[in-house]
């Protein structure tokens, strides 16, 4: 039987005083093993549920739980983040500096793996997303594609549990685009993890086990 | 990948930045160790020159600031001499004088007897029984400044002295001392009868609860004159502690002004990498791993302008001494301490500095971090 791993409940999130309500008393659960797409147009609320889901933002009003559990303040949400959930952002957010291999290590540093496991570990996933010849690039020196390649991952860099894509394909080319939702999408199926996609586009939609709509920050569609 | 190679990374990537704080920190760090260096070259040059005279206890008038300045009867030598633990006492007076050369040397006149002159060790020339008051004994230094030899003539206050021995000291204060006959000095200087410090030796050397106890009665017994043991002198002298506050006031500024440079450059750094410490914090990195990150930039600062500023400060002590008249009365050797003290004071300060930068990349949310360009 499948098991939530995270739950929120009546979760809002306004800014401004009030004035800005971008999510509206949201209740949802999201099971282990699950793809599931949140599905909205520009400024719906679904990035930001997104951030609410992983901490990264705090509710105004409402509770979120991960693992049965609500973390209590930012160590927590870290200590989650880095253990239990993987990021794909839209803009990749590689380290300018830092190479492929260093940018997949990042998430590993606060593991109990030495700097020799580490790289092993980088090595190994670069080559799962078939960059083993470009592990000591700048993202500089990489083409869009490649960037979210080393995004993916880095996502992977502590064996999640839940993989949080937001967006993953808005910076690039169909063709791109379409081999790095196949490349998460396999990842999701040999891996076994939960798999969380912010999109708006409907054919990425069509691959989720589940499509979450979601307009002027509320919940308005939970299909199956 | 080493979690160095991060703020290490950091700093390269703005190579110009980080080589000017360093620089600023090297300065800042080079001018606490040239004037430590010099506040303890000072008590260094002193003490040693005590130390090597053999003298256990100093006797000076009480309260007098400047002790050059200050004068004392020589004919108390004989009544601190019956103190009991007192082996033997010197009167000696001492000035600062002008020689030939325009450089000013310290003038010691010690008495015929005393047991001071067995103290020395002759390079060149032969004190005989005793020193006629004709002659003079130069250190070594202030020989080979004057460019004199034996039997060559020096002339101190329009009048003229025989070099009839050179000696040899490990301290820079005696090396570059004159010694002539009390006496000779008394009418020269024109201060018959009098010494400006009593040297004296003890009976018992190593006990402490000994030296204490005598140190005590001839302070007891005295009232006009203050008693210190030679270790203390550097410490209990008011021009020195002077000196020192000025050495370490100035120096702290300087340090100060240069945490200020560190932690303005980090918390344009952090400011500049809103983004990345932003994916950093998504990533799951704790606060106090981002914390550590910036505390590593400043360390890393700290440390290459700390080390540039330790050696560029010791070559400039060195050189601001070899080439001035200070080398006369400051030895500018740096020990190990000076060097673990500036290191230590610098690392605290670029640590401190490191802090609210820490502070203000931890407080930086995430999400708005990741929308920042």
């Amino acid at each position: 039987m499948k098991e939530v791993i995270i739950r929120l409940e009546n979760v809002s999130r306004e800014y401004d005083n009030g004035k800005i309500r971008a999510v509206r008393n949201i209740n949802l659960e999201v099971l282990t093993g699950e793809f599931i797409v949140l599905l909205g147009s520009s400024g719906s609320g679904k990035t930001t549920l997104l951030n609410l889901m992983t901490g990264l933002d705090t509710p105004t009003s409402g509770r979120v739980y991960i693992n049965g559990k609500t973390p209590k303040n930012g160590s927590q949400w870290s200590r989650i983040r880095s253990q239990t959930i993987g990021f794909i952002f839209q803009s990749f957010n590689l380290i300018p500096t830092l190479t492929a291999r260093e940018n997949v290590e990042i998430p590993m540093f606060g593991s109990p793996v030495n700097s020799r496991q580490r790289e092993k570990r980088a090595s190994f996933l670069l080559e799962k997303v078939g960059l083993s010849h470009r592990t000591s690039h700048l993202p500089s020196a990489l083409s869009g594609g490649e960037r979210q390649r080393v995004a993916i991952a880095r996502s992977l860099a502590n064996r999640p549990a839940l993989l949080m894509a937001d967006e993953p394909t808005g910076n690039l080319d169909s063709k791109t685009s379409a081999r790095v939702m196949d490349l998460i999408y396999d990842i999701h199926v040999s891996e076994k993890n939960t798999l969380v996609v912010v999109t708006h586009d409907r054919t990425i939609a069509e691959h989720g086990d589940r499509i979450i709509r979601i307009s002027d920050g509320r919940l308005i569609r939970n299909k199956m | 990948m080493h979690f160095i190679r991060i703020p290490g990374n950091n700093l390269a990537k703005r190579p110009m930045r980080t080589f000017l704080t360093c620089l600023g920190v090297a300065l800042g760090v080079a001018s606490f160790i040239a004037l430590t260096g010099l506040s303890r070259g000072v008590e260094k040059a002193w003490t040693t020159g005590l130390d090597e005279k053999g003298v256990h206890i100093l006797g000076m008038r009480k309260g007098a600031v400047e002790i050059l300045t200050a004068t004392l009867d020589e004919n108390l030598a004989g009544q601190i001499s019956g103190v009991e633990g007192v082996r033997a006492v010197s009167g000696e007076l001492i000035d600062l004088i002008q020689v030939d050369n325009g450089a000013t040397v310290l003038l010691s006149g010690w008495p015929a007897e005393s047991s001071l002159w067995k103290t020395l060790h002759v390079a060149r020339g032969n004190l005989g029984r005793s020193m006629d008051t004709g002659s003079v004994v130069l250190g070594e230094s202030i020989a080979a400044a004057l460019n004199k030899d034996i039997g060559d003539t020096v002339s101190l206050h329009a009048h003229g002295f025989t070099v009839k021995a050179i000696h040899k000291s490990t301290g820079t204060l005696n090396n570059n001392t004159i010694i002539m006959a009390l006496s000779r000095m008394q009418k020269l200087t024109g201060k018959t009868g009098q010494v400006t410090v009593f040297n004296i030796r003890l009976a018992t050397t190593g006990d402490r609860a000994f030296s204490a106890k005598v140190l005590s009665d001839l302070n007891r017994r005295f009232e006009t004159l203050l008693f210190q043991e030679t270790r203390e002198i550097a410490d209990n002298n008011k021009i020195l502690q002077l000196f020192r506050a000025i050495a370490w006031g100035t120096s702290i500024i300087a340090l100060m002004i240069c945490a200020f440079v560190v932690l303005n450059t980090l918390l344009m750094s952090v400011t500049e990498r809103k983004r990345e410490i932003g994916i950093y914090s998504a990533l799951g990195w704790k606060p106090s791993r981002i914390m550590m990150m910036i505390g590593m930039e400043a360390v890393i600062i700290t440390s290459a302008g700390g080390v540039t500023g330790i050696l560029s400060g010791a070559f400039g002590l060195e050189w601001l001494i070899r080439g001035t008249e200070l080398n006369a009365y400051i030895d500018p050797r740096l020990d190990v301490w000076i060097v673990m003290e500036t290191f230590l004071v610098s690392a605290v300060l670029g640590t401190l500095a490191s802090i609210y930068p820490a502070w203000r990349a931890v407080r930086i949310s995430p999400t708005e971090a990741l929308r920042y360009e």
